[in-house]
């Protein structure tokens, strides 16, 4: 990953503003092995894919015990008004969905306003590049979801 | 006499058009029967099983149709593996991302040149997952997380109504893609990337809506469809 990625990836990992505030995140950015949980890699995905999250491997109880998540960072250079808030907000999106977590904005194919529960967070599809708090944390309702799931 | 018989002829007369109605309205249901084949509608749950992803997204398929280039509406044909685009990582291992074709019978070009589609034919490919194979070519204990063809076959069946708003693909940066028109019958035809979920509405039923627009219960397929249309300028 570029410089910008790799300290975003690092900074949403430990974020304290979200969900990373309800548990200890031992962030380490060692060569990727078996025992990784998280595979970060600086991609482009094309022009319409902002960043996406792949399972990897499953371990004995079918859950995903490996994930790889890419970002399109010149997709975002190319489209964002601020890339550095827009890259935060793909990287805290997508690692929400390695907890489990889902969509809500255009672009979500499921989930109704339910999941935005009052409070935006950067689980929102699409840009959100404004660089607000909300855009690179994940909303109480979420941290409920993830401690239900895990 | 005649006031007698009055009532009996009226419902004579009655009984005969009331017959006469049901006939005409048998007649129309059998003459349509070839046109109103039972509609079969798919299940779009399936087109997210292989992970997930954040797209640009449009605020209605109006404005995706607008930046796409090419709207199509048929019917799903079938579907088929598709290419593979591969990466090693760093561990030595490979990482294969799996792909899917779905064939669509296009009965409509909205936009662009019906030419690219040769015999009526497109070609569309989505993501199934990723598999990882170790250096001697087997798949890594749990590296198997790709969708199986078979589960897309049975949410995605042929005859589904589809309308497709999306541009040719484009692979992966920093992969090789291995059987890159895997699926793909036809040489010349372009392979259209249907990744983004507000590129591939399927037709799920007339009381659901479209996945894109956070069911958005007003956005059913045929009201996607007839916005789109009426957007383009195209006539059914």
């Amino acid at each position: 990953m570029g410089t910008a990625a790799k300290s975003r990836a690092r900074y949403s990992m430990d974020n304290k503003d979200g969900l990373m505030a309800q548990t200890v995140v031992d962030t380490r950015e060692d060569p990727c092995g078996a025992a990784t949980d998280i595979v970060f890699r600086q991609v482009d995905l094309g022009p319409s894919t902002l960043g996406d999250t792949k399972c990897l491997k499953r371990n004995d109880v079918n859950r995903c015990d490996q994930w790889r998540i890419r970002v399109n960072v010149n997709l975002i250079d190319a489209t964002a008004t601020n890339s550095g808030s827009e890259i935060r907000h793909t990287l805290c999106h997508e690692i929400g969905h390695t907890v489990g977590l889902w969509h809500y904005g255009f672009g979500d194919p499921y989930t109704g306003p339910a999941d935005r529960n009052g409070a935006d967070n950067c689980l929102m599809s699409g840009l959100a590049d404004g660089g607000q708090p909300w855009t690179r944390s994940y909303g109480p309702h979420d941290i409920v979801a993830v401690n239900t799931n895990w | 006499m005649i006031q007698k018989k009055t009532p009996r002829a009226l419902l004579i007369l009655s009984l005969a058009l009331t017959g006469c109605a049901e006939t005409r309205a048998g007649a129309l249901h059998a003459d349509d029967g070839a046109a109103r084949a039972p509609r079969v509608y798919a299940q779009d749950a399936i087109l997210d099983g292989a992970g997930s992803a954040d797209f640009l997204s449009e605020p209605s398929p109006r404005a995706v149709a607008a930046k796409s280039r090419f709207v199509l509406e048929g019917v799903v044909d079938g579907l088929a593996d598709g290419r593979s685009e591969v990466q090693t990582n760093e561990q030595g291992q490979s990482e294969r991302d799996r792909f899917v074709v779905i064939r669509v019978r296009v009965s409509n070009v909205l936009k662009g040149s019906r030419a690219k589609f040769p015999g009526g034919i497109a070609y569309l490919t989505l993501p199934r997952g990723v598999q990882t194979y170790d250096q001697t070519g087997t798949i890594v204990p749990g590296g198997d997380v790709a969708v199986p063809i078979d589960a897309f076959q049975h949410d995605i069946p042929p005859g589904a109504r589809i309308l497709v708003l999306a541009s040719p693909v484009r692979g992966a940066e920093g992969t090789s893609m291995w059987r890159a028109r895997a699926g793909v019958l036809d040489a010349s035809t372009p392979i259209v990337d249907v990744s983004n979920p507000q590129t591939i509405l399927l037709d799920r039923g007339p009381e659901s809506s479209v996945r894109g627009w956070q069911n958005d219960p007003s956005l059913t397929f045929d009201h996607a469809l007839s916005q789109v249309r009426s957007a383009l300028g195209a006539t059914p």
